[in-house]
């Protein structure tokens, strides 16, 4: 019990005292006007800037969660279909892969503005930028999943007279499970990014939109705002993989 | 081999006149292979829902069996809250409801310390008089060969491996005091000469 209240303690008392520790620090700072403000804003400006402009700030960020979701929506669904194809078929993994992994190396920067002008600077190109950043984690994560081999598992279910279609939905693809998350972790991590990052680019709305437009009229304590709006998106969708991942994933 | 995830390279293996046996012997291994996601109850049905055989007889026979075996206070848990022998125990009821008219057990009980062994003996000799099935049993220990059997088979390796059988005449149910009488010492020295003899053939 009092073991259960030290960890619970260390776990969330602890991160959460160093964080109002270095925000108080700041405060302070602020205070004293050891910064310009137009620099770095106080806490407190922030803090009042998302509450002035809450509906504003709200707004954009439901274009943003919007674009991340469909945007990962169909990853999850076309990086599943070519993740189980590639191994089901060596001819598609060998002809795939190679590029797939290949994609990855060019950056996102460099191909968000073509994207932008092939598909407009509204949600579509978005939406694409989005489900390429999160296609190749969530493929890999399926492929190198179902790869996972059990043979002792798959040869006790085929002389229990288990078909393929047996062993696949009874083994094969809750051994992929695990991999198949971690895959959608980091994809819906770096789909923030990439929504972000093609905002930034191009575009009249979301969040990366009003950091974009806000910097250059100094309103800094805007752009923070958002920072920390869109972390706490980032982290609440994290969060609900994870809680996705515990209903799917049991008695392990 | 038996099981029919193997065939052999030379010869044939006949189940009723069919070398299709996949699915017709159950087969339970050294290891558990319980499934960690699914619940006890869960794993002892899979091989009832492979085949389509999971009416509510069939979860009341199960039922009837997992009493015998002293698993039903266990059915809603999972397999890693278990112990070794009762993992074990788990594992042989998914195999005894396999229904299938042979069973292979290949070296179940090697990984368990002596007294939870003894303990399965008793388990299965109760649960023997319940089933009526032909069980084969894949074994390195002579007390357990002689302890489980009705018949004793001493292979080597190699081809042409049946080297001496041995009927093994002792009354059933058998329990832990039967490995202390004359007649199973006598039965032990037979098979431990007969396994010397074999060796050193080999």
């Amino acid at each position: 019990m009092t073991n259960n209240f030290l960890k619970n303690f260390s776990v969330i008392i602890l991160p959460l005292l160093s964080s109002f520790t270095l925000i108080f620090i700041w405060q302070i700072l602020s205070e004293l006007q050891v910064f310009e403000p137009w620099l770095l804003p106080s806490p407190l400006a922030i803090i009042t800037e998302l509450f002035n402009s809450k509906q504003f700030l709200f707004r954009h960020m439901l274009v943003t969660a919007f674009e991340i979701f469909i945007g990962l929506f169909f990853a999850i669904f076309f990086g599943s279909i070519l993740g189980f194809s590639m191994t089901l078929s060596k001819i598609l993994e060998r002809s795939f892969l190679p590029y797939l992994i290949a994609s990855q190396v060019i950056p996102i920067f460099a191909l968000a503005p073509i994207l932008i002008v092939w598909f407009g600077a509204g949600l579509l190109s978005k939406i694409i930028i989005v489900f390429l950043i999160s296609f190749f984690p969530i493929c890999i994560g399926i492929f190198d999943g179902l790869r996972r081999k059990n043979n002792d598992m798959e040869n006790l279910l085929k002389t229990m007279g288990a078909n393929n279609y047996q062993i696949y939905s009874i083994l094969k693809i809750k051994l992929a499970l695990p991999s198949f998350f971690s895959g959608l972790k980091v994809a819906s991590v770096s789909s923030v990014i990439g929504a972000v990052v093609a905002e930034w680019i191009g575009s009249k709305a979301g969040l990366g939109w009003i950091m974009k437009v806000s910097g250059p009229l100094f309103q800094t304590e805007r752009v923070f705002a958002s920072i920390l709006l869109l972390s706490i998106f980032a982290s609440l969708l994290f969060l609900l993989v994870k809680i996705t991942e515990k209903k799917f994933i049991k008695g392990v | 081999m038996i099981s029919g995830v193997l065939e052999p390279t030379v010869g044939e293996i006949k189940l009723n006149n069919s070398s299709n046996r996949l699915g017709k012997i159950a087969y339970m291994q050294q290891k558990d292979l319980l499934l960690p996601w699914l619940t006890v109850k869960e794993n002892v049905m899979l091989p009832l829902k492979i085949n389509k055989n999971n009416s509510i007889n069939n979860f009341n026979d199960m039922l009837d069996k997992a009493k015998i075996l002293g698993i039903d206070e266990y059915l809603e848990f999972f397999p890693h809250e278990l112990s070794g022998g009762l993992k074990q125990r788990v594992s042989l009821l998914r195999t005894i409801l396999q229904n299938s008219e042979f069973i292979l057990l290949d070296e179940p009980f090697a990984s368990l310390d002596a007294i939870t062994r003894l303990e399965l003996y008793s388990w299965i000799e109760k649960i023997n008089k319940h089933i009526n099935k032909s069980i084969i049993l894949v074994t390195h220990d002579i007390e357990e060969a002689i302890f489980l059997s009705d018949h004793v088979i001493i292979m080597s390796s190699g081809k042409n491996n049946f080297r001496y059988e041995l009927p093994i005449n002792l009354k059933h149910p058998r329990n832990a005091s039967i490995t202390i009488t004359d007649e199973f010492f006598n039965l032990k020295k037979l098979l431990l000469k007969n396994l010397r003899m074999v060796r050193s053939i080999d």
